[in-house]
């Protein structure tokens, strides 16, 4: 059986009331609403005949027996509410359709000849509903065929087993999408890191593992900062009690030696600032180190991460927060853990010295700090909402203001200044506002903690003053211990503000964790092949693909492309010209069928093998920061000059860059020099032609082009592309005459296939899209 | 002078349903329409799609039609304009597509590692889900409601902010 979900032992107890036993059903899955729509857990059994719905809550009862010693009295029982049960053979075309707000399952009831709604469910369960569809739905030769609709039993095997590409090509198995410590599913499958479970103890010893290789510099910094701590400690004693009752009062042991206690407090300064000079030299030493080791393996890993990752959105935020968090850690490391222990230090040294010194009055002095902590913690908290008020009208305000800057000529033309004022004024004014409340609040809250401390200070001078009167404490004790009680403050506050830090800290340490748990979709087999004789043979054999699992881009798509052919994708914007090369390339892999290159498959091949022999020239061209000549080098760093100028020269990028002051020294890149979008392109086909590569594809790489300089390319590429398997996807029917074939693809499927006199002799899409575009180029005047 | 009246909704060549060139029925589970073209001929298409225009705004306007291929058949410029058993028909099929379940209290909201994690009672009964970057999948529309977008693809809506009771919205309101 293929479980979906884990099923509890109630759901085969109640289906068996029905007399479906366990043994016979096939596969079991879960959504979490039921056909009428209400949320409830809803199991679906598909059997050899039947598809039966059982929908139920889970019920918190008493424990039946229960005895009185029982640690759990409570359990939790499966109740259901309703049944529905579909005879598989009245049924077909299975789909998971998506609403507004979750999703619904269908399939196409033959009996009645309509669409039936077969269950909803939230998006959460879409994925497992719509492979469960694909294990339901027939394949394509049987669903044809005459006997295609009541499958025979050697075809069920087939038909049962996993998904194709379910555990092909590094695909997840069913059963990591959930947790195994507490059995929720992972927010994401691909990163199986569950933030409910996620072990306090593993985040801190991840970040202790950067520390390890520095573990005696911290061994130092950690002795420094305590003993910058007791002479810290130490300091108030020697300048207060010390002073007074020994050196200035009469009969003290150390009476008139002033210049000894002055000697002493200096000394003590002076090793407290080396100890601190130390400290810091060290400090600032390691840390960048830390951070480079971090950022480095973040960097590294992170390459190593298919195209998948980063076209997932939530995954392309994260990447966003990276650097910043490695930031945040820095700042943990230099400006929050230092301090953090010699507060607590230095909070422990001072209670424990003031309860020695006199137990009465540090019950005084500390009356107040629980109320006072108790404060500052309410008030930070009201503080981070108005900075987050602030920071929300501040990004609004900013937001809108380089929006109207860089759209002036949109403004201008439709003359709507006045507006856009207005507009901005609101939002100005928005911040303003936010800002004034936020320094009212700050500016009375704060000093009104601040008071209570002052409080507590005079009640300690006030009873400590009495307890001095009636001869119960010397006046020097007294100093030292309202000086000990002034140290108490700042640690309080410290420690208020640190837990927001630690936090942050530790949720950057997280996501930095995810980046780098994250395991390549794309990965290199083990046992992967290299072809030494490389002849560029393609075969797609029933592909279907999709960027998520809920749309598919191409779906079965089958074609053969001989060595060395000249071939031509064709179709309309967002029919999946494009996925076809990123396919072929790898930068993703398919979720079903085949792709082959000198009849083996794509995914058994090394990715040496791969990039080595196959150049693609997309629609994005991306030049790096730098000179032209290392953007053209980027493909072959052992190129020689000449090879670079003839590379340069078929993709037609020679004759503008002659013409640059800097010629292939010209800099390109942020302040340095712009290329056009034609001139972009014929640096990138420089780039791809340099590697020689045995399959080139152009993808749209002649779109920003005028037909003239098109056609001089495609003149000098004719000869390149000879011997050399050549896929062209292009836009304009105009480029793609003289392939040898042409595939037209429309909503991810091949349409039609032949070549250009073929297709237009045919009549369908392709002669529709020629005409509409020779049409639309004599009516400008153009006509070819 | 007549060229000059080709307007531009000529241009866009939109097909306007009303009631008499489109019926809709209820077939199976879903809806079927038939469509009269200009020309006189009928159109049956066993299952048709809805897709509001303005959803936000405008619930029974604007509404398009589409086949199974995505292709638009036509464009209901007003429910209301349809005999009373047809627009029970049309209602019925937009509020099924587009129900989205409505938070009246937010329980719990606890916040962990950059998800956030909610336990709401809705109109549909007491639901739990998972936001990532909070902040940023509460979208609001207007200065009173907001719509919620969960981590799996979900939507749920808050139909008003100032609606809602003071626990709930002290939760809500540091990711406004």
């Amino acid at each position: 059986m293929t479980e979906f979900d884990r099923i509890p032992r109630e759901v085969f107890e109640e289906a068996q009331k029905f007399g479906v036993l366990e043994k016979d059903i096939l596969f079991a899955a879960h959504a979490d609403k039921n056909p009428e729509g209400v949320f409830c857990d809803n199991w679906m059994l598909i059997t050899e005949d039947e598809i039966i719905m059982i929908g139920g809550i889970e019920l918190v009862t008493h424990k039946e027996n229960a005895r009185w010693n029982d640690k759990m009295k409570l359990c939790v029982k499966y109740s259901s509410i309703s049944v529905n049960r579909l005879q598989r053979r009245d049924l077909s075309d299975f789909k998971v359709e998506k609403q507004i707000s979750g999703c619904i399952m269908t399939a196409y009831n033959k009996k009645t000849g309509s669409y039936c709604l077969i269950t909803y469910l939230s998006c959460k369960y879409e994925e497992d509903l719509q492979e469960l569809c694909r294990l339901l739905n027939p394949k394509k030769e049987e669903h044809n065929s005459p006997e295609g609709e009541d499958a025979t039993d050697d075809k069920k095997g087939h038909r049962h087993g996993p998904p194709p590409g379910m555990e092909h090509g590094g695909k997840r198995k069913k059963e990591d999408a959930f947790c195994p410590k507490c059995g929720r599913r992972y927010p994401d499958p691909h990163n199986k890191i569950c933030p409910n479970c996620i072990d306090k103890a593993s985040v801190i010893k991840r970040l202790f593992f950067f520390v390890k290789k520095y573990s005696f510099s911290v061994i130092i910094i950690l002795l420094a900062m305590v003993a910058v701590s007791a002479i810290g400690v130490i300091s108030p004693y020697v300048s207060s009690g010390f002073f007074y009752d020994q050196v200035l009062t009469a009969g003290g042991k150390f009476y008139g030696e002033v210049l000894l206690v002055i000697m002493l407090i200096v000394s003590l300064k002076v090793l407290s600032l080396l100890v601190d000079m130390v400290n810091n030299i060290i400090t600032a030493r390691i840390v960048p180190k830390l951070v480079y080791d971090m950022k480095k393996t973040i960097f590294d890993s992170v390459e190593k991460l298919s195209l998948g990752f980063f076209t997932n959105r939530r995954t392309g935020a994260l990447m966003n927060q990276v650097n910043g968090d490695a930031n945040t850690i820095y700042w943990f490391f230099v400006e929050g853990l230092p301090y953090l222990i010699v507060n607590i230090f230095q909070t422990v040294a001072v209670a424990v010295l003031m309860f020695f010194i006199d137990w009465r009055l540090s019950l005084v002095a500390l009356i107040f700090c629980p109320l006072c902590f108790w404060l500052v913690k309410l008030l930070s908290h009201t503080m981070k909402k108005f900075h987050a008020k602030r920071y929300a009208a501040a990004r609004s305000m900013n937001g809108q203001l380089s929006d109207v800057l860089s759209g002036v000529r949109v403004v201008k033309a439709f003359s709507r200044e006045k507006e856009e004022i207005e507009r901005f004024n609101d939002k100005s004014r928005h911040l303003a506002d936010t800002d004034r409340s936020m320094s009212i609040f700050a500016g009375t809250a704060f000093p009104g903690v601040t008071f209570l401390f002052t409080l507590s200070s005079v009640l300690v001078l006030g009873v400590g003053g009495w307890l001095v009167i009636i001869g119960d404490m010397t006046y020097g004790t007294l100093m030292t211990f309202t000086a000990y009680s002034a140290m108490l403050i700042s640690p309080l506050m410290f420690f208020v503000n640190i837990t927001q830090s630690i936090t942050n800290c530790f949720n950057a340490t997280y996501r930095l964790m995810e980046v780098m748990d994250a395991e390549p979709e794309v990965f290199e087999k083990d046992d992967a092949i290299t072809i030494d004789d490389f002849r560029g043979e393609i075969r797609f054999e029933d592909v279907t693909f999709g960027y998520d699992k809920t749309r598919k881009v191409i779906e079965d798509v089958s074609m053969h492309i001989p060595a060395g052919a000249k071939i031509g994708i064709v179709g309309h914007t967002g029919a999946g010209k494009s996925t076809i090369a990123n396919l072929l390339i790898r930068l993703y892999d398919t979720d079903m069928g085949r792709i082959t290159i000198d009849g083996a498959d794509v995914r058994d091949l090394t990715f040496e093998t791969l990039r080595k022999n196959i150049a693609i020239v997309s629609q994005e061209t991306y030049l790096f920061q730098g000179t032209i000549l290392d953007n053209i080098r980027y493909a072959k760093p052992s190129a020689t000059m000449e090879e670079i100028i003839t590379a340069s020269k078929i993709s037609g990028a020679h004759d503008f860059i002659i013409k640059l002051p800097d010629g292939y020294s010209t800099r390109l890149g942020w302040g340095y020099k712009e290329l056009s979008g034609g001139e972009r392109q014929r640096v990138s086909i420089a780039r791809a032609i340099l590697r020689d590569p045995k399959i080139l594809i152009l993808d749209e790489a002649t779109s920003a082009m005028d037909t003239k300089t098109e056609r001089a390319i495609q003149a000098a590429l004719e000869k390149l592309t000879e011997n050399r398997t050549t896929i062209m996807i292009a836009h304009r029917l105009s480029t793609l005459r003289d392939c040898e074939k042409l595939f037209v693809i429309e909503h991810g499927k091949v349409a039609e296939e032949g070549t250009h006199l073929e297709l237009i002799h045919k009549k369908g899409i392709y002669y529709k899209l020629y005409t509409l575009q020779y049409q639309a180029l004599k009516n400008a005047g153009v006509g070819e | 002078m007549s060229e000059n009246k080709y307007t531009l909704a000529d241009a866009a060549g939109i097909i306007y349903l009303d009631k008499t060139n489109a019926t809709f029925f209820r077939e199976g589970d879903f809806i079927g329409a038939e469509l009269k073209g200009e020309d006189g001929t009928c159109s049956r298409h066993g299952r048709v799609w809805l897709h509001r225009s303005f959803p936000f705004d405008m619930l029974y306007e604007y509404i398009s039609v589409q086949n199974k291929d995505q292709e638009e058949l036509g464009l209901i410029k007003n429910v209301a304009a349809f005999d009373e058993d047809q627009q029970a028909i049309l209602r019925d099929e937009l509020e099924r597509k587009y129900y989205t379940p409505q938070i009246k209290k937010i329980l719990t909201l606890k916040e962990t590692r950059g998800f956030s994690f909610w336990k709401v009672i809705a109109d549909c009964g007491e639901l739990s889900f998972t936001l990532q970057d909070t902040s940023k999948s509460i979208s609001r529309i207007g200065a009173d409601r907001a719509f919620i977008f969960d981590i799996c693809g979900n939507r749920y809506e808050i139909k008003s902010l100032s609606g809602l009771d003071k626990n709930s919205y002290r939760k809500l309101e540091l990711y406004l």
